[in-house]
Protein backbone atom coordinates (compact mmCIF):
# COMPACT_ATOMS: atom_id res chain seq x y z
CA UNK A 1 0.00 0.00 0.00
CA UNK A 2 1.96 2.77 -1.46
CA UNK A 3 1.02 6.21 0.68
CA UNK A 4 0.67 9.36 -1.78
CA UNK A 5 0.73 12.32 0.58
CA UNK A 6 -0.83 15.41 -2.03
CA UNK A 7 -0.34 17.49 1.25
CA UNK A 8 3.57 17.13 1.79
CA UNK A 9 3.75 16.01 -1.97
CA UNK A 10 5.26 12.95 -0.93
CA UNK A 11 5.16 9.00 -2.04
CA UNK A 12 6.02 6.35 0.50
CA UNK A 13 6.99 2.72 -0.93
CA UNK A 14 7.28 -0.58 1.68
CA UNK A 15 9.84 -3.00 -0.21
CA UNK A 16 10.36 -6.67 1.97
CA UNK A 17 13.20 -8.72 1.60
CA UNK A 18 12.32 -12.23 1.86
CA UNK A 19 13.73 -15.62 1.41
CA UNK A 20 15.48 -18.30 3.48
CA UNK A 21 17.29 -18.25 6.62
CA UNK A 22 20.87 -16.72 6.14
CA UNK A 23 20.12 -15.99 2.66
CA UNK A 24 21.86 -12.57 2.43
CA UNK A 25 18.53 -10.51 2.95
CA UNK A 26 20.59 -8.35 5.88
CA UNK A 27 23.50 -8.36 4.08
CA UNK A 28 21.82 -6.45 0.90
CA UNK A 29 20.21 -3.85 3.85
CA UNK A 30 23.73 -3.48 4.89
CA UNK A 31 25.25 -2.74 2.05
CA UNK A 32 22.98 -0.16 0.46
CA UNK A 33 22.84 1.34 4.02
CA UNK A 34 26.89 1.52 4.00
CA UNK A 35 27.02 2.50 -0.24
CA UNK A 36 24.57 5.42 -0.02
CA UNK A 37 24.81 8.56 1.53
CA UNK A 38 23.82 9.74 5.07
CA UNK A 39 21.28 12.13 3.07
CA UNK A 40 19.72 9.52 1.02
CA UNK A 41 19.53 7.03 3.08
CA UNK A 42 18.18 6.81 7.51
CA UNK A 43 19.92 4.73 9.94
CA UNK A 44 19.50 1.44 9.62
CA UNK A 45 17.12 -0.30 12.77
CA UNK A 46 18.02 -4.39 13.22
CA UNK A 47 15.67 -6.06 15.42
CA UNK A 48 18.19 -9.10 16.05
CA UNK A 49 19.27 -11.21 18.74
CA UNK A 50 23.23 -11.75 19.51
CA UNK A 51 24.04 -14.33 17.25
CA UNK A 52 22.77 -11.95 14.51
CA UNK A 53 20.53 -13.82 12.77
CA UNK A 54 17.56 -11.51 12.16
CA UNK A 55 14.30 -12.08 15.24
CA UNK A 56 12.21 -9.39 14.08
CA UNK A 57 13.33 -7.35 11.13
CA UNK A 58 15.69 -4.82 9.65
CA UNK A 59 14.77 -1.51 8.71
CA UNK A 60 15.99 1.34 6.43
CA UNK A 61 14.26 4.10 4.91
CA UNK A 62 15.89 5.67 1.68
CA UNK A 63 14.89 9.12 0.11
CA UNK A 64 15.19 8.80 -3.72
CA UNK A 65 14.45 12.31 -3.95
CA UNK A 66 11.66 14.00 -6.36
CA UNK A 67 10.18 11.63 -8.56
CA UNK A 68 7.37 13.96 -10.67
CA UNK A 69 7.24 16.74 -7.78
CA UNK A 70 7.00 14.07 -5.03
CA UNK A 71 9.37 13.44 -2.51
CA UNK A 72 9.85 9.97 -3.00
CA UNK A 73 10.83 7.77 0.33
CA UNK A 74 11.08 3.70 0.15
CA UNK A 75 11.24 1.86 3.68
CA UNK A 76 12.82 -1.54 2.89
CA UNK A 77 12.58 -4.39 5.54
CA UNK A 78 13.77 -7.84 5.70
CA UNK A 79 11.98 -10.64 7.49
CA UNK A 80 13.61 -12.96 9.74
CA UNK A 81 14.27 -16.71 7.85
CA UNK A 82 13.55 -19.00 10.51
CA UNK A 83 10.77 -21.13 9.73
CA UNK A 84 9.80 -20.61 13.21
CA UNK A 85 9.36 -16.89 12.66
CA UNK A 86 6.15 -17.37 10.71
CA UNK A 87 4.08 -14.96 12.68
CA UNK A 88 6.58 -12.04 12.51
CA UNK A 89 6.99 -12.85 8.24
CA UNK A 90 3.70 -12.34 7.92
CA UNK A 91 3.02 -8.81 9.91
CA UNK A 92 6.08 -7.51 7.65
CA UNK A 93 4.12 -8.27 4.63
CA UNK A 94 1.32 -5.74 5.29
CA UNK A 95 0.75 -3.33 3.18
CA UNK A 96 4.17 -4.49 1.00
CA UNK A 97 4.07 -2.70 -2.55
CA UNK A 98 6.82 -4.65 -3.90
CA UNK A 99 9.30 -7.97 -2.44
CA UNK A 100 12.60 -9.06 -3.19
CA UNK A 101 13.29 -12.93 -3.00
CA UNK A 102 16.70 -13.49 -1.95
CA UNK A 103 17.71 -16.99 -2.57
CA UNK A 104 20.61 -18.64 -1.66
CA UNK A 105 22.27 -20.22 -4.37
CA UNK A 106 24.18 -22.97 -3.39
CA UNK A 107 23.35 -26.60 -3.73
CA UNK A 108 21.85 -27.75 -0.31
CA UNK A 109 19.78 -24.96 -0.30
CA UNK A 110 17.23 -25.85 -2.66
CA UNK A 111 14.57 -26.82 -0.73
CA UNK A 112 14.52 -24.21 1.45
CA UNK A 113 14.20 -21.45 -1.27
CA UNK A 114 11.47 -23.22 -2.53
CA UNK A 115 9.54 -23.87 0.84
CA UNK A 116 10.18 -20.19 1.57
CA UNK A 117 8.90 -19.34 -1.50
CA UNK A 118 5.78 -21.07 -0.84
CA UNK A 119 5.36 -19.63 2.70
CA UNK A 120 5.66 -16.27 1.22
CA UNK A 121 3.25 -16.87 -1.44
CA UNK A 122 0.83 -18.20 1.32
CA UNK A 123 1.46 -15.48 3.74
CA UNK A 124 0.63 -12.99 0.75
CA UNK A 125 -2.66 -15.10 0.22
CA UNK A 126 -3.73 -13.69 3.93
CA UNK A 127 -3.89 -10.31 2.50
CA UNK A 128 -5.25 -11.31 -0.71
CA UNK A 129 -2.36 -10.88 -2.42
CA UNK A 130 -0.90 -12.84 -4.72
CA UNK A 131 3.03 -12.82 -6.88
CA UNK A 132 0.67 -11.41 -9.59
CA UNK A 133 -1.03 -8.30 -7.93
CA UNK A 134 2.69 -7.19 -6.13
CA UNK A 135 6.33 -6.81 -7.96
CA UNK A 136 9.06 -9.03 -7.34
CA UNK A 137 12.04 -9.59 -8.28
CA UNK A 138 14.35 -12.39 -7.61
CA UNK A 139 18.03 -12.44 -5.94
CA UNK A 140 20.29 -15.14 -6.25
CA UNK A 141 22.87 -14.61 -3.86
CA UNK A 142 25.94 -16.23 -2.60
CA UNK A 143 27.57 -16.63 -5.96
CA UNK A 144 30.73 -16.68 -4.87
CA UNK A 145 30.56 -19.72 -3.55
CA UNK A 146 31.65 -23.17 -4.58
CA UNK A 147 29.00 -25.58 -4.56
CA UNK A 148 26.02 -23.66 -5.97
CA UNK A 149 23.18 -24.57 -8.78
CA UNK A 150 23.62 -22.78 -12.00
CA UNK A 151 21.59 -19.47 -12.69
CA UNK A 152 19.55 -21.81 -15.34
CA UNK A 153 18.97 -24.78 -12.35
CA UNK A 154 17.34 -21.45 -9.86
CA UNK A 155 15.55 -19.83 -12.66
CA UNK A 156 13.84 -23.16 -13.50
CA UNK A 157 13.38 -24.10 -9.85
CA UNK A 158 12.41 -20.22 -8.64
CA UNK A 159 11.32 -18.40 -11.60
CA UNK A 160 9.01 -20.12 -14.01
CA UNK A 161 7.24 -16.61 -14.96
CA UNK A 162 10.31 -14.75 -16.01
CA UNK A 163 10.30 -11.94 -13.96
CA UNK A 164 13.75 -9.60 -13.38
CA UNK A 165 16.21 -11.97 -11.69
CA UNK A 166 20.21 -11.03 -10.40
CA UNK A 167 23.17 -13.00 -9.65
CA UNK A 168 24.91 -11.69 -6.53
CA UNK A 169 27.18 -11.49 -4.05
CA UNK A 170 25.99 -9.22 -1.22
CA UNK A 171 28.42 -9.97 0.76
CA UNK A 172 31.07 -7.63 -1.71
CA UNK A 173 28.05 -5.74 -2.89
CA UNK A 174 27.76 -7.10 -6.31
CA UNK A 175 24.08 -7.35 -7.60
CA UNK A 176 22.56 -5.25 -4.75
CA UNK A 177 21.95 -1.69 -6.61
CA UNK A 178 21.04 -3.94 -9.33
CA UNK A 179 18.02 -5.42 -7.25
CA UNK A 180 16.98 -2.50 -5.72
CA UNK A 181 17.31 -0.36 -8.75
CA UNK A 182 14.68 -3.22 -10.70
CA UNK A 183 12.32 -3.24 -7.32
CA UNK A 184 12.25 -0.20 -7.36
CA UNK A 185 11.08 0.75 -10.99
CA UNK A 186 8.79 -1.89 -10.84
CA UNK A 187 7.10 -0.27 -7.78
CA UNK A 188 7.43 2.89 -9.13
CA UNK A 189 5.30 1.62 -12.68
CA UNK A 190 2.50 -0.02 -10.65
CA UNK A 191 1.95 3.26 -9.23
CA UNK A 192 1.46 4.62 -12.37
CA UNK B 1 -9.85 -4.31 1.03
CA UNK B 2 -6.61 -2.15 2.47
CA UNK B 3 -4.28 -4.47 1.14
CA UNK B 4 -6.28 -5.46 -2.08
CA UNK B 5 -3.57 -5.58 -4.92
CA UNK B 6 -2.87 -2.13 -6.14
CA UNK B 7 -4.49 -0.28 -3.52
CA UNK B 8 -2.89 2.91 -2.33
CA UNK B 9 -3.64 5.54 0.48
CA UNK B 10 -4.08 8.57 -1.37
CA UNK B 11 -3.67 11.37 1.06
CA UNK B 12 -5.81 14.59 0.34
CA UNK B 13 -4.81 18.43 1.69
CA UNK B 14 -8.58 18.15 3.36
CA UNK B 15 -7.96 14.92 4.67
CA UNK B 16 -5.03 15.17 6.47
CA UNK B 17 -5.76 18.97 7.70
CA UNK B 18 -8.55 17.58 9.40
CA UNK B 19 -6.81 14.60 10.89
CA UNK B 20 -3.71 16.92 11.89
CA UNK B 21 -6.33 19.25 13.50
CA UNK B 22 -7.47 16.34 15.68
CA UNK B 23 -4.52 14.87 16.60
CA UNK B 24 -3.05 19.04 17.16
CA UNK B 25 -5.98 19.05 19.77
CA UNK B 26 -5.15 15.59 21.39
CA UNK B 27 -1.79 17.12 21.90
CA UNK B 28 -2.75 20.29 23.20
CA UNK B 29 -5.41 19.15 25.66
CA UNK B 30 -3.76 15.90 27.06
CA UNK B 31 -0.36 17.45 27.16
CA UNK B 32 1.68 14.50 25.42
CA UNK B 33 4.64 15.21 23.66
CA UNK B 34 3.77 13.77 20.02
CA UNK B 35 0.66 12.32 19.00
CA UNK B 36 1.21 9.53 15.46
CA UNK B 37 -1.20 8.40 13.64
CA UNK B 38 0.45 4.85 11.73
CA UNK B 39 -0.92 2.35 8.92
CA UNK B 40 -0.32 -1.39 10.48
CA UNK B 41 2.23 -1.71 7.74
CA UNK B 42 4.75 0.79 9.48
CA UNK B 43 3.73 4.06 7.52
CA UNK B 44 3.01 7.26 9.03
CA UNK B 45 0.42 9.01 8.29
CA UNK B 46 0.30 12.09 10.32
CA UNK B 47 2.52 13.34 13.50
CA UNK B 48 1.69 16.05 15.33
CA UNK B 49 3.32 18.05 18.96
CA UNK B 50 7.13 17.94 18.98
CA UNK B 51 7.61 15.48 15.81
CA UNK B 52 11.23 17.50 14.91
CA UNK B 53 12.76 16.16 17.51
CA UNK B 54 11.65 12.64 17.06
CA UNK B 55 12.96 10.40 14.34
CA UNK B 56 9.12 9.74 13.24
CA UNK B 57 9.72 7.73 10.52
CA UNK B 58 11.86 4.84 12.58
CA UNK B 59 9.25 5.10 15.65
CA UNK B 60 6.52 4.32 12.97
CA UNK B 61 7.89 1.81 11.97
CA UNK B 62 8.64 0.22 15.42
CA UNK B 63 5.92 0.98 17.20
CA UNK B 64 3.84 -0.74 14.53
CA UNK B 65 5.96 -3.41 14.92
CA UNK B 66 5.96 -3.40 18.92
CA UNK B 67 1.63 -3.90 18.33
CA UNK B 68 1.49 -5.87 16.10
CA UNK B 69 3.47 -8.47 17.62
CA UNK B 70 1.37 -8.96 20.78
CA UNK B 71 -1.87 -10.12 17.96
CA UNK B 72 0.04 -13.26 18.55
CA UNK B 73 -0.44 -13.23 22.42
CA UNK B 74 -3.80 -12.17 21.60
CA UNK B 75 -4.94 -15.03 20.09
CA UNK B 76 -3.63 -17.41 22.67
CA UNK B 77 -6.51 -15.67 24.81
CA UNK B 78 -8.96 -15.77 22.18
CA UNK B 79 -8.69 -12.31 21.62
CA UNK B 80 -8.12 -11.09 17.99
CA UNK B 81 -5.70 -8.30 19.09
CA UNK B 82 -5.32 -6.22 21.84
CA UNK B 83 -6.99 -3.03 21.72
CA UNK B 84 -4.17 -0.64 23.73
CA UNK B 85 -0.83 -0.94 24.53
CA UNK B 86 1.51 0.72 26.83
CA UNK B 87 5.20 0.80 26.95
CA UNK B 88 6.91 3.05 30.56
CA UNK B 89 10.00 4.21 30.35
CA UNK B 90 11.34 6.63 33.27
CA UNK B 91 10.60 9.51 31.74
CA UNK B 92 8.41 9.51 28.78
CA UNK B 93 5.83 6.70 28.06
CA UNK B 94 3.96 5.55 24.80
CA UNK B 95 0.20 4.93 24.74
CA UNK B 96 -1.01 2.85 21.91
CA UNK B 97 -4.57 2.75 20.82
CA UNK B 98 -5.94 0.80 17.58
CA UNK B 99 -8.79 1.81 15.53
CA UNK B 100 -11.38 -0.35 14.97
CA UNK B 101 -11.32 -0.04 11.14
CA UNK B 102 -8.23 -2.48 11.96
CA UNK B 103 -5.58 -0.95 9.97
CA UNK B 104 -4.58 2.11 11.85
CA UNK B 105 -2.98 2.84 14.90
CA UNK B 106 -2.93 6.42 17.58
CA UNK B 107 0.27 6.47 19.39
CA UNK B 108 1.11 8.57 21.86
CA UNK B 109 4.16 9.85 23.55
CA UNK B 110 4.14 11.74 26.88
CA UNK B 111 6.30 12.89 29.65
CA UNK B 112 5.65 10.37 33.15
CA UNK B 113 4.52 13.86 34.50
CA UNK B 114 0.95 13.22 32.89
CA UNK B 115 -0.71 10.17 34.41
CA UNK B 116 -1.49 7.66 31.69
CA UNK B 117 -5.15 7.40 32.79
CA UNK B 118 -5.36 11.06 31.60
CA UNK B 119 -3.72 9.97 28.25
CA UNK B 120 -6.12 6.85 28.02
CA UNK B 121 -9.10 8.73 28.21
CA UNK B 122 -8.31 11.53 25.79
CA UNK B 123 -7.06 9.26 22.99
CA UNK B 124 -9.92 7.28 23.61
CA UNK B 125 -12.19 9.89 23.18
CA UNK B 126 -10.78 11.03 19.43
CA UNK B 127 -10.90 7.64 17.99
CA UNK B 128 -14.17 7.73 16.50
CA UNK B 129 -13.84 10.70 14.84
CA UNK B 130 -10.09 9.50 13.62
CA UNK B 131 -12.10 7.02 12.30
CA UNK B 132 -14.35 8.75 10.31
CA UNK B 133 -11.71 10.46 8.99
CA UNK B 134 -9.92 7.79 7.83
CA UNK B 135 -12.68 6.27 6.10
CA UNK B 136 -13.17 9.28 4.06
CA UNK B 137 -9.42 9.32 3.03
CA UNK B 138 -9.67 5.68 2.27
CA UNK B 139 -12.57 5.61 0.67
CA UNK B 140 -11.31 8.66 -1.89
CA UNK B 141 -10.26 7.69 -5.45
CA UNK B 142 -6.68 6.56 -5.46
CA UNK B 143 -5.14 8.55 -8.47
CA UNK B 144 -1.08 8.40 -9.40
CA UNK B 145 0.67 11.42 -9.61
CA UNK B 146 3.43 9.17 -11.33
CA UNK B 147 1.07 9.32 -15.27
CA UNK B 148 4.62 8.63 -16.73
CA UNK B 149 6.61 5.84 -15.31
CA UNK B 150 9.50 6.50 -18.20
CA UNK B 151 9.47 10.42 -16.49
CA UNK B 152 10.77 8.09 -12.98
CA UNK B 153 13.50 5.64 -14.39
CA UNK B 154 16.13 8.65 -15.19
CA UNK B 155 15.79 9.54 -11.56
CA UNK B 156 16.36 5.86 -10.42
CA UNK B 157 19.52 5.56 -12.91
CA UNK B 158 21.27 8.88 -11.27
CA UNK B 159 20.56 7.29 -7.64
CA UNK B 160 21.76 3.98 -7.85
N1 LIG C 1 29.88 -16.24 0.79
C1 LIG C 1 28.89 -15.37 0.91
N2 LIG C 1 28.33 -15.13 2.11
C2 LIG C 1 27.34 -14.23 2.20
C3 LIG C 1 26.86 -13.52 1.07
N3 LIG C 1 25.88 -12.69 1.47
C4 LIG C 1 25.73 -12.87 2.79
N4 LIG C 1 26.61 -13.81 3.24
C5 LIG C 1 26.79 -14.29 4.62
O1 LIG C 1 25.70 -15.12 4.96
C6 LIG C 1 25.38 -14.98 6.33
C7 LIG C 1 23.90 -14.65 6.50
O2 LIG C 1 23.64 -13.39 5.94
P1 LIG C 1 22.40 -12.50 6.43
O3 LIG C 1 22.41 -11.28 5.60
O4 LIG C 1 22.45 -12.34 7.89
O5 LIG C 1 21.19 -13.44 6.05
P2 LIG C 1 19.64 -13.23 6.30
O6 LIG C 1 19.24 -14.24 7.33
O7 LIG C 1 18.98 -13.53 4.98
O8 LIG C 1 19.40 -11.83 6.75
C8 LIG C 1 26.29 -13.91 6.88
O9 LIG C 1 27.35 -14.53 7.53
C9 LIG C 1 26.75 -13.17 5.63
O10 LIG C 1 28.02 -12.61 5.80
C10 LIG C 1 27.48 -13.79 -0.19
O11 LIG C 1 27.13 -13.23 -1.22
N5 LIG C 1 28.47 -14.72 -0.21
MG1 LIG D 1 18.54 -11.15 8.52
Amino acid sequence: MALINYASREINCKIVYYGTGLGGKTTNLEYIHKQLAPGIRGEMISLSTETERTLFFDFLPLDLGSVQGFKTKFSLYTVPGQVEYNASRKLILNGVDGIVFVADSQTDKWQENLDSLQNMVENLAEYGLTLDSVPYVLQYNKRDLPTINSFEELEGGLNPKGIPSFEAVAMEGSGVFATLKAVSKAVLNRLS
Amino acid sequence: MFNRAGFNLVITEEGIRAINNTLGNLVLESGARAVLLLDKGGQLIAAQGETNALDTLSLAALITGSFSSTKAIAGLLGENEFKVMFQQGTNHSIFMAALSNTQNILATIFPNAITVGRIKYKCLQVLDTLEEQMKAMYSSTPESPFRKAAAAEPKINDLF
